[in-house]
């Protein structure tokens, strides 16, 4: 099967380290795929490549085929996008706005322009300029799906909206993934690409650290350790203990964290007496904050 | 951080001041002493060539009698001082009253819709302190336009043979006093508007239309009565360039008090209106009508349709504005060319440069008000451009199909739409002023004016297209106002300077010619065309290759 979206080698080289290098990624169709990192790690630079707002300083992509910069335009026809930063509309109600989009891209139903924005509970009536940041999201999330797209491309498609609107968005991409539609986000918000996300790309300091599905990245495993001891812990050794890390020792209380194996760990304590234990399993996000980010070398 | 209102870092503040209105400082005291220097030697040659100051005097006074409603009273004509008032002070204290009204407008409102407003206030600073700080940053650029456009009126005094520097300072100072009351009109003005370009625009009309109430005073007896809200009235008490005339004590002091009171009350009523809204709001209807979506909604279809109707009011302003100002310039048609036909050696002077009738030399020569008008709707267009690509939503229109090609060929139709529009306007005015003086114009004339103002428009168009999509910055902006100066300037004063042939013809302006009296230059057409489809075509390229269609 061809992929939806792929990149090969994709490189946009802004100077001084920005940008993003030798990206290569397959996204298969009905995938939703979760591009996070922190700020300035790439994200929306990809997504613009995606879109040819900007051409690459080498590589490919694809999007349903079709490449990139050779048929930008029929891509465009076939995918919904939301920006990450939202453009400014003052002259413009959220009605207007939409018609104008819908009728520059063509072929689109008012009656689902309606539908969508009833579901967000937005008011088309109200001058742009006089929308919160959340009804503006609202609006960009309109137009990116009002053409039933085949793929959606969305920078931070969340931001600004409340719990309630977050899972009315997550409910309107799943319904799209259903009916085989390819959705690539970005987000900097863990939590909610664990909730979307089939497979989920890191990427910091612009390079693709790693990327898999939910579970084969939670296979990392990394525990918050917090042992109790009857004496003084054994004065050296733990530290170098397959899979412990960031060792802490006060009185007869030890920090880490762990991954992998607890056995030599709990053996190499024994000796002190272990008065009580508690382990608590790290989530994505920490792990991903105390892992990826150190590797990328951000602060 | 203990965060206080009082007066703080005033080299700073001098310096945000200046760094702010730099492109406005550098025109106006660079640009208006530029050309009063010019004005000074042009002066000087003048009177030499025609016989003398008195009898020069006597030749222009009819004229200047006949532009009264728009120049004010004109005095003195046999010295410099008094020429060089009635001939420019009264477009300088207008279009700078003008840029202080918007100014002022723009210190109230213009960061409101950014948000950035509320980051300021947000800091701990007090309403009343923001304003006054901006306040004092356009003192300061008064202050600079004052020193530069006073050292270049009296270099040019010096020029003509007599000097007067107290004269020219004293001038500028009450010019810049005017300005300032404008700027806090413009404060108090934008108060009361939805938002900061309403206020902005409404500001510059409340302006023109005090000058015309000032200005028109002599010939509607009504108007005399209710001059005095006009701060150019109490300005035109003070004209110290003509000799024998001084500063008024009391004119100046209700300027100062004008000058202190407006922006008062512009601080007075920020103090009690909603961040982001007019003082005055009318309630929303609490009944929430159901969405609709009319995709079939003219203006909406396409990008220059939508561009147009996003700027509908604007437009309608331009095109107002432009009827207004051939009304009242062709309105003075009649006693304008009664004057010269009086006068043997204007009829002389005119006779050299055309056979054609004197009513069709002045009609031409009004003509160029609306190419100027149409010139600056193309150069603020080009800003829209420039908008759209830094706020995104060229980017937007381009995730919706629209090829970069397209977007560059649907703004080349907004502005073919545009510029007609406002020629238009200019003709309804030529019309109307016609119409009222008695005077014949010929509609032949009239179409190839139309003709010539909308190519030479859409050839500036073409250059706009072209730096906008390369520069990709307010760079591109500075860099076409310039050209269109440059231009200018050589059309203006290049036979003077004497310069050569071919840098004559460089000038759009000279391309122009004179469409009212005869068909342009076969070479003309084609130099105006090429700029227009050049231009075009050019953008087009650079647009598509380029990496990124914003910077």
């Amino acid at each position: 099967m061809v992929a939806s979206i792929s990149a090969s080698g994709l490189t946009k080289d802004f100077g001084e380290g920005h940008g993003i290098f030798d990206l290569d990624l397959e996204i298969e169709p009905g995938e939703v795929f979760g591009l996070i990192g922190p700020n300035g790690a790439g994200k929306s630079t990809t997504i613009r490549l995606l879109m040819d707002f900007i051409r690459p300083t080498r590589g490919t992509a694809t999007v349903a085929g079709l490449d990139t910069r050779r048929d930008s335009l029929a891509i465009k026809q076939l995918v919904g996008y939301v920006p990450g930063e939202l453009p400014d509309y003052p002259q413009y109600t959220g009605a207007a706005l939409l018609q104008l989009l819908a009728n520059l891209r063509g072929h689109v139903d008012g009656t689902r322009i309606i539908a969508l924005a009833n579901r967000f509970e937005l008011d088309l009536n109200r001058k742009y300029r006089e929308y919160s940041h959340g009804n503006k999201q609202k609006i960009a999330l309109v137009q990116a799906f009002m053409h039933n797209p085949r793929a959606l491309i969305l920078d931070e498609p969340t931001l600004g909206l409340d719990p309630l609107m977050q899972q009315e968005f997550q409910e309107l991409v799943h319904e799209a993934a259903s009916t085989g539609a390819t959705i690539f986000l970005s987000s900097h918000v863990l939590s909610e690409v664990q909730e979307l996300c089939d497979r989920i790309g890191i990427v910091a300091g612009g390079r693709l650290r790693t990327e898999g599905t939910l579970e084969s990245l939670r296979e990392v495993h990394v525990h918050r350790v917090d042992v109790w001891l009857r004496d003084d812990p054994p004065p050296s050794g733990l530290a170098d203990i397959p899979g412990v890390s960031d060792l802490k020792l006060v009185d007869h209380h030890v920090f880490c964290r762990m991954q992998g194996d607890f056995g030599p760990f709990i053996a190499a304590l024994e000796p002190a007496g272990i008065l009580e234990l508690d382990s608590e399993e790290m989530s994505l996000e920490e792990v991903f904050l105390a892992h990826h980010i150190k590797v990328a070398g951000a602060p | 951080m203990h965060i206080t209102s009082r007066w703080q870092a005033p080299r700073s503040l001098i310096g945000l001041a200046l760094r702010g209105h730099r492109v406005g400082l550098l025109s106006w005291a660079v640009g208006s002493g530029a050309v009063a220097y010019w004005f000074g030697t042009f002066y000087h040659d003048t009177i030499n060539s025609m016989g003398g100051a008195a009898k020069f005097a006597a030749l222009a006074q009819p004229t200047a009698d006949a532009m009264r409603p728009l120049t004010g009273p004109a005095e003195r004509l046999d010295t410099y001082g008094g020429y060089f008032t009635y001939h420019n002070l009264g477009y300088v204290i207008l279009f700078l009253g003008i840029y202080a009204a918007i100014q002022g407008a723009r210190a109230a409102r213009g960061d409101e819709e950014a948000g950035l407003t509320e980051m300021w206030l947000s800091t701990g600073r007090p309403r009343w302190v923001l304003l006054r700080d901006r306040l004092v940053s356009f003192v300061l650029v008064l202050c600079c336009i004052v020193v530069g456009a006073g050292t270049g009126i009296g270099v040019g005094a010096v020029a003509a043979g007599q000097p007067d520097w107290s004269g020219a300072f004293a001038a500028m100072f009450e010019i810049a006093l005017t300005a300032l009351v404008c700027y806090g009109i413009g404060m108090v003005v934008a108060q009361l508007t939805r938002t900061g370009r309403a206020g902005a625009a409404v500001s510059g009309f409340t302006i023109v239309g005090l000058y015309f109430v000032n200005t028109m005073s002599s010939g509607f007896p009504f108007l005399a009565q209710v001059r005095w809200i006009s701060p150019f009235a109490l300005a035109e008490q003070s004209r110290t360039l003509i000799p024998g005339n001084g500063v008024q004590p009391w004119a100046t002091l209700a300027l100062c008090a004008a000058a202190l009171l407006f922006p008062a009350a512009g601080m007075l009523a920020y103090q009690r209106r909603d961040s982001g809204a007019a003082l005055l709001t009318l309630r929303r209807n609490q009944h929430r009508k159901p969405n609709r979506i009319r995709l079939r909604t003219l203006g909406l279809r396409d990008l220059w349709t939508a561009s147009l109707r996003e700027q509908r009011l604007a437009l309608a302003a331009w095109i107002l504005g432009n009827t207004v100002l051939e009304w009242l310039y062709v309105g003075l048609g009649h006693q304008v060319v009664t004057a010269w036909r009086d006068n043997q050696f204007i009829r002389s002077l005119l006779s050299r440069s055309s056979q054609a009738p004197l009513e069709d030399q002045y009609v031409s020569f009004t003509v160029t008000m609306t190419l100027g008008v149409a010139v600056a709707y193309v150069i603020v267009q080009s800003a829209r451009w420039l908008s759209d690509i830094e706020h995104g939503r060229a980017e937007m229109a381009l995730a919706h199909g629209v090829s970069r090609s397209r977007l560059v060929l649907e703004r080349t139709a907004a502005l073919v739409a545009g510029v007609t529009a406002v020629a238009a306007g200019g003709v309804a005015g030529i019309a109307l002023g016609a119409w009222s003086s008695g005077m014949t114009i010929n509609s032949t004339g009239i179409m190839r004016t139309v003709g010539a103002t909308v190519l030479m428009s859409l050839a500036v168009g073409g250059v706009g297209l072209l730096i906008v999509a390369w520069l990709r910055s307010g760079l591109a902006i500075a860099l076409l106002t310039l050209l269109l100066a440059a231009s200018w300037v050589i059309t203006l004063f290049g036979g003077l300077a004497k310069l050569p042939d071919w840098v004559l013809r460089i000038s759009v302006f000279d391309a122009f010619g004179e469409p009212y009296i005869g068909p342009l230059r076969t070479g003309s057409v084609i130099y105006l065309v090429a700029a227009l489809v050049i231009g075009v075509a050019l953008a087009v390229g650079v647009s598509r290759t380029r990496s990124s269609i914003a910077a």
